[in-house]
């Protein structure tokens, strides 16, 4: 999770923690010394599989081990289809076994690539995966940090592969954003879901995004949705005249937001207002020099463009 | 059962309401004697709850017994306890359903409407089926609900009494605007998704959160005028005035502007910690409450005695305190301290004048129809010269009442009389006619709580004696604790009030460096139900440094 602080450890648990770790340190090299020299083509030592698990579950980001482990999945793949028997309930037991490892592993750092990787993995060579309950470990991950990215990936890459509902997932996007649009991952996974597909969903975003950036004008992630959403090509001209007008009332309440004057910019900027497009876009970028004079350079780049 | 108490106490309180209850868990806390003794078979007096059986047999208490007149020493008066001016007043419960299936007409019901049932499917409610659930409703005569950072929650937490008692979020609050029910938007992300608001008025809504909360210093010129005239100044719109005026702040018309600031911030403050809304609700109804601290009283000694035979209270002819005859015992304390509704009439100089309105329905589903089932809290803004009410909707998962059953609590300041002060919400919100939108009122129970909260309660009584109030008006139960904080440092000044008392998992074992008890998290217990509470607890853990095991920078790669 973001922003928290970490704990000063006095002189005394200093000197506790180096033994500890150094204890930890023996522990590792031996475990990789066994199971690197118990590494075969064709078969695999159960007990360094064990222990790979067990220092897997202390430190996930032991990707030698992840791949070790992929090893040994391989090759017991490759016995799956080389015994007669029809069954391959051993082999689903042992991709659940290592499905249940990375989620042991998560638990204790959800943010491991490591772990994350290794599941997709499984998954794809699993025979029978379980999707829906991919996407219930994605939800509560997310819910648990919704700027963790590896699981907005992990989620993208289950969509990819199974072609979920469009509905669906428009509407896990509209729920992410209702519980904290403050939340750039989630504005960004609804611009990859490519919903504006008509203007009645057009309309709908302008709609959604502006309670947004009227609600919480400090908060970038929402603006530059707006951004995206204004670059579609089936924006109306009222459309943009009432939101205009919508940011000129807001800009009375909120004089010192310069991410309003420069949503109006993008605005002019699309054209089809060009009556006095560039007086107005010289008046704005004035404007926000003064606001924000360390951009001045950028500003004056941006009228020059146009 | 004959069995014999002590017959020396420390203190000895009599009644087992909120504040005596408050007070018995701090004296036992640091080491006093006490016996807290009660008439009545339940705890919670005037602040009880009640299954639906035993609501229907409240009755008055006038028995005035005999003391027997051997235990008195010369020179010693003795003075009848109970007296009659707190009491329920015009207590009332009716059924508006057919007593049982096979028979629709009974003289006990109030006959409604009932068409014979062709499209529903299901057997219509009957007295019967409910009264077989009856021990499923827990019915508060003094319901109320805990901000989440207010002084009461401080205080469970502090003193450690949380673990004794459970909570759920209450999960929206409602007001009624223009002819209809509408959510308060709360939080930012309720201003957000509001869809009857509009932008603008998002941002002004935003706008006075902020200013509110980071204390801007505009409203001091704002001292005599009222909260409604600051915000039209700030130009809030009618609909976010009516919001911020009467459901936030829970003010009138009338309220004076810092009041109204003080209200709002109250209420702001506690959002987030626990939920979406600010507020919390003991499970199993509010008579939890004080059964949660006479838990903690026994716990640190204190002796316990319901169903006990009281009579009345000796006074040595200096009128101080000596002793309290309970059946044929003599038992003698150094302090009394008795519900106002136990004192000897003597007692009470001043009868109450004002009274607390109160109805509570079953009613067959929400005011407010949704997919899940929510803990509500209605605030209803003053209308038509009747006073403000709040009211309080209760699900099954409350623990107050069976499966797709609903309670409703109405609380308002009484100005003629519960039926009446309450008969606009009743029109507005019920149907008592086979209505499909509307809940329908199955079975209602009116009655005023006499207020002793304004009254001198320490005129003309003994020096060592002192009167508790009952149930007060306030939405928490802050007011009470001040009073019985107020009560306990005179009785015993200069001690500490419920430190917290130590649990299993606060010691620590030498070498184990991990663990901190986070003294702000509320061990919600885990229901069935996971949304609401497991919200809460995430919430309530991101609040604060999370312990995490560490995992590790310390590995070699």
């Amino acid at each position: 999770m973001h922003g928290r602080i970490k704990v000063r450890t006095t002189e005394e648990q200093n000197l506790q923690k180096h033994k500890e770790q150094q204890k930890k340190l023996t522990a590792y090299r031996m475990g990789m010394k066994q199971i690197l020299a118990t590494r075969d083509a064709d078969s695999y030592n159960k007990d360094s599989l064990a222990l790979s698990a067990q220092l897997l579950t202390i430190n996930p980001d032991i990707y030698t081990l992840w791949n070790y482990r992929k090893e040994v999945v391989l090759i017991e793949i490759k016995k799956s289809y080389q015994d007669e028997v029809a069954d391959d309930q051993k082999l689903i037991h042992f991709f659940e076994e290592e499905l249940r490892l990375t989620e042991q592993c998560l638990l204790s750092n959800p943010k491991s690539y490591g772990s994350w990787h290794h599941r997709y993995w499984i998954l794809n060579h699993h025979t029978k995966p379980n999707w829906q309950r991919e996407f219930d470990l994605c939800n509560k991950y997310v819910s648990l940090d919704d700027r963790n990215f590896h699981c907005w990936d992990f989620r993208r890459l289950i969509v990819n592969k199974i072609g979920i509902s469009l509905a669906d997932e428009i509407a896990f996007s509209t729920e992410r954003i209702n519980i904290n649009f403050s939340n750039y991952s989630s504005w960004h996974y609804r611009s990859t879901l490519q919903i504006l597909n008509d203007e009645n969903s057009v309309a709908n975003d302008l709609i959604l995004v502006q309670n947004a950036v009227f609600t919480d004008p400090i908060d970038t992630s929402a603006w530059f949705y707006l951004r995206w959403v204004l670059s579609h090509p089936g924006i109306t001209k009222i459309q943009k005249e009432d939101l205009l007008n919508a940011l000129e009332q807001l800009q009375e309440l909120e004089p010192e937001c310069k991410w309003i004057i420069m949503a109006k910019c993008w605005l002019v900027k699309q054209g089809n207002l060009e009556k006095d497009a560039i007086c107005r876009l010289k008046r704005y970028y004035t404007e926000l020099i003064k606001l924000d004079p360390l951009r001045e350079g950028h500003y004056k780049d941006c009228f020059k463009v146009f | 059962m004959e069995y014999e108490l002590p017959t020396e106490f420390d203190i000895i309180i009599i009644g087992t309401g909120v504040i005596e209850s408050i007070i018995s868990a701090a004296a036992s806390r640091i080491g006093k004697r006490v016996l807290h003794i009660d008439s009545n078979n339940y705890y919670g007096g005037l602040w009880a709850s009640f299954n639906l059986d035993a609501i229907h047999k409240l009755s008055a208490n006038t028995e005035v017994l005999e003391p027997p007149t051997d235990l008195l020493n010369p020179d010693e008066t003795t003075f009848a306890l109970g007296n009659d001016f707190f009491s329920l007043k015009n207590f009332k419960t009716d059924w508006h359903i057919p007593k049982a299936e096979t028979q629709p007409e009974n003289e006990n019901v109030e006959e409604k409407n009932e068409p014979e049932s062709e499209e529903k499917p299901e057997k219509p409610m009957t007295q019967e089926s409910l009264i077989k659930d009856g021990r499923k409703f827990n019915i508060d005569l003094a319901p109320k609900l805990q901000f989440a950072r207010g002084e009461f929650v401080e205080l469970l937490i502090s003193s450690n009494i949380a673990r004794y008692s459970e909570y759920r979020s209450v999960s929206r609050v409602l007001t009624w605007l223009n002819g209809q029910l509408e959510t308060v938007p709360c939080s930012r992300s309720d201003v957000f998704a509001n869809n009857k608001v509009t932008v603008i008025e998002k941002r002004m809504l935003m706008k006075l959160f902020m200013a509110l909360d980071s204390g801007d210093q505009e409203y001091l010129n704002y001292d005599n005028k009222t909260f409604r005239a600051f915000l039209t100044d700030k130009k809030l719109t009618p609909s976010l005035i009516h919001y911020v005026l009467y459901a936030i702040s829970m003010s009138t018309d009338e309220t004076l502007c810092l009041q109204g600031i003080q209200n709002t911030k109250r209420f702001l403050d506690s959002l987030g910690r626990f939920g979406k809304t600010p507020f919390l609700f003991s499970m199993y109804g509010s008579g939890e409450i004080t059964q949660a601290f006479c838990r903690l009283s026994a716990v640190f000694g204190g002796i316990y005695a319901l169903s006990q035979p009281l009579s009345s209270l000796i006074f040595d002819n200096e009128n101080n305190f000596k002793g309290l005859i309970c059946g044929k015992q003599r038992i003698s304390a150094e302090f009394l301290v008795m519900g106002a509704e136990k004192a000897p009439p003597e007692f009470i100089k001043s009868p109450p004048r004002s009274f607390i309105a109160r109805a509570v329905f079953i009613t067959d589903r929400s005011i407010m129809s949704s997919e899940k089932e929510h803990l509500t809290l209605l605030l209803y803004p003053p209308e038509g010269g009747k006073n403000s009410c709040v009211i309080i909707e209760l699900g099954t998962l409350t623990g107050t009442c069976p499966k797709d059953l609903y309670l409703v609590h109405l609380i308002s300041q009484q100005v003629a009389s519960p039926e009446d002060d309450f008969k606009h919400c009743v029109e507005n919100l019920f149907s008592k006619f086979e209505d499909d939108k509307k809940p329908k009122i199955l079975w209602s129970c009116f009655f005023s709580i006499p207020d002793s909260n304004a009254l001198d309660l320490k005129t003309g009584v003994p020096g060592n004696v002192v009167l508790c109030p009952g149930p007060d008006l306030d939405l928490d139960y802050d007011d009470a604790v001040k009073k019985a904080k107020a009560i306990f440092s005179d009785l015993y000044p200069d001690t500490e009030f419920l430190p917290r008392a130590p649990d299993p998992e606060d010691i620590i074992i030498e070498g184990d460096t991990e663990d901190r008890n986070d003294e702000d998290e509320v061990v919600l217990k885990p229901e069935e139900n996971t949304d609401k509470v497991a919200e809460s607890e995430t919430e309530a853990k991101s609040d604060n440094d999370q312990e995490v095991p560490k995992s590790e920078n310390e590995h070699e790669e």
